[in-house]
């Protein structure tokens, strides 16, 4: 059997499928699966090749002995079904439907509102300071996806309204993760079992306390700080963030802290 | 016991569930909720259903939540006829148009489901205060109404991002049923692609945007031809609930022209 991933380091939603195959026992990069690196800052995502395989021009793309997979939810689903050992997914039908609307929710709620710190304080600064408003309205019109979070964002990053929205959706998360491993006993969302929807959230966490915004949890969530101790604790965390992994470490050159940011502009 | 259903007649995502229940040929009791008197947002519904919004299936007691979960979840219980491909390439390409749909036309839909018709509903007398404290209750998508406002419904920018993204949905079906040898978006089997991407493009065909598709998309005009000779599609969507009919008054000559 041969994986190969079409990834970035640093991307949310790569890092979903990396915790995902090395809980499937599959760890190690370059090893275990090949590892195709698609430079985001040079838009390698928007190429005509990589669009044929990917037509949402996003990251990642799994490549299964030749059969293409995309969208890592549906990535991690398949993964989980053809590799049967250390399954991420509960037996019973009602348990597994909890499990998807967990799915659901974090694609629907978390997944996006974490763009909106990232490309606010690290990679509108990074990437798109510079552009005049007509070489940023033409590279939003390059994206099958998404354009609109682009024109809403305009190349100096995100205001007010949504960065602070943003934060309570984050928030909400972390309340519903603490009342999920509170209501079902922990360590883990659906209980026991570490399930893909630990798997899918795990990196969005990840993130947010690599900007800074551990704050939003850490001193009154304590069933979250207990998930993510625990999260920190799995072999699979350590493989999917291996150094240089984050993003702090992709662009050190603009990295501040939320609180400094905070300061400094409001929100 | 058996299979009960918290629904609304018109809501796109309840008519997702309610073809699937069609297809599979099951029985089920109905409780119609109606957004109006805030039946959505009540304790006793949010404890179903944390998220206050429908539908929301309940299965010996169990409560199975999400438009999309529930349609898998039918489909896992009762297999016959099965609605998703029996090997875990096609499962995971069924799973990828799933949240294609979840991530771009489900969204895009409500924006001219709102500009036409629920904000003047439902918000345009509503004082500010009162329309922000609405707000303030809903546990998903305060920032879609905010987009929204009160006042002037969604921005012509909003509209024509949410038409494109509609036409790219219709690019997709149309190459993708060319591909594979149609008659169905993944070839020759009905699947739960159909049954959620359905009460979409009935909406928008209801709403007036059939021109989306219709002048240049031949693939997906004759898919969605066959889709309404189905009878899951007379099962599900009741007589006179389409927002023309259901809410007329916002359908005159005048409101058509102003999208």
């Amino acid at each position: 059997m041969t994986i190969e991933l079409y990834q970035s380091h640093h991307s949310t939603c790569s890092q979903k499928v990396r915790i995902t195959l090395a809980e499937k026992g599959l760890p190690e990069k370059d090893k275990d699966w090949i590892a195709h690196e698609i430079n985001l800052g040079k838009f390698e995502h928007l190429t005509p090749e990589y669009l044929k395989i990917n037509p949402n021009g996003v990251v990642p793309t799994m490549i299964h002995d030749g059969a293409v997979v995309i969208e890592s939810s549906a990535i991690v689903e398949y993964l989980d079904e053809i590799i049967p050992e250390n399954p991420l997914t509960p037996e019973d039908p009602v348990a597994r439907a909890a499990m998807r609307a967990w799915m659901r929710y974090i694609e629907e709620v978390p997944t996006p509102a974490v763009r909106v710190p990232t490309f606010a304080n690290m990679l509108a600064p990074a990437r798109y300071l510079n552009y005049s408003d007509d070489e940023f309205a033409t590279h939003a019109d390059r994206l099958p996806l998404r354009k609109r979070f682009y024109q809403r964002m305009t190349q100096k990053g995100f205001g007010a309204d949504d960065v602070n929205y943003a934060k309570e959706q984050i928030r909400q998360t972390c309340e519903r993760i603490d009342r999920a491993v509170a209501g079902h006993g922990g360590p883990w969302i659906m209980g026991e079992n570490f399930t893909l929807a630990d798997a899918l959230v795990a990196s969005l966490i990840d993130r947010m306390d690599d900007l800074g915004y551990t704050y939003l949890w850490e001193d009154d969530l304590p069933g979250m700080v207990a998930w993510f101790d625990a999260l920190k604790a799995r072999p699979s965390f350590q493989a999917t963030f291996y150094p240089g992994a984050r993003i702090s470490a992709r662009y050190p050159e603009v990295y501040r802290t939320a609180r400094d940011i905070e300061a400094e502009r409001g929100y | 016991m058996g299979l009960e259903l918290y629904h609304s007649d018109h809501s796109t995502c309840s008519q997702k569930v309610r073809i699937c229940l069609a297809e599979k040929g099951l029985d089920w009791e109905s409780h119609v909720l109606h957004f109006a008197s805030g039946d959505h947002l009540t304790p006793d519904y949010l404890k179903l259903n944390p998220n206050g919004v429908v539908p929301t299936l309940i299965h010996d007691g169990e409560p199975v939540i999400e438009s999309s979960v529930i349609v898998e979840y039918l489909d896992e219980i009762h297999p016959e006829p099965s609605l998703s491909p029996a090997d875990a390439l096609g499962r995971a390409r069924l799973r990828i148009w799933m949240r294609y749909m979840e991530e771009v036309p489900t969204p895009a839909v409500r924006v001219p489901s709102f500009n036409k018709v629920f904000r003047p509903l439902r918000y345009a007398n509503a004082s500010p205060e009162d329309f922000e404290a609405r707000i303030e209750k809903m546990p998903l998508r305060k920032a879609f109404y905010r987009r929204m406002g009160q006042v002037d419904g969604f921005s012509s920018d909003e509209v024509d991002n949410a038409i494109a993204q509609i036409r790219q949905t219709c690019e997709r079906v149309d190459a993708a049923i060319r591909d594979h040898g149609g008659p169905w978006i993944l070839g020759a089997q009905y699947s739960l692609i159909e049954v959620t991407l359905t009460p979409l493009i009935q909406r928008m065909a209801d709403m007036g945007y059939g021109p989306i598709w219709e002048d240049d998309l031949p693939e997906m005009t004759v898919w969605f031809a066959r889709i309404k000779a189905r009878p899951s599609f007379a099962a599900a969507f009741y007589a006179n609930t389409n927002l023309t009919e259901k809410y007329g008054q916002f359908f005159d000559a005048e409101t058509d022209s102003d999208d």
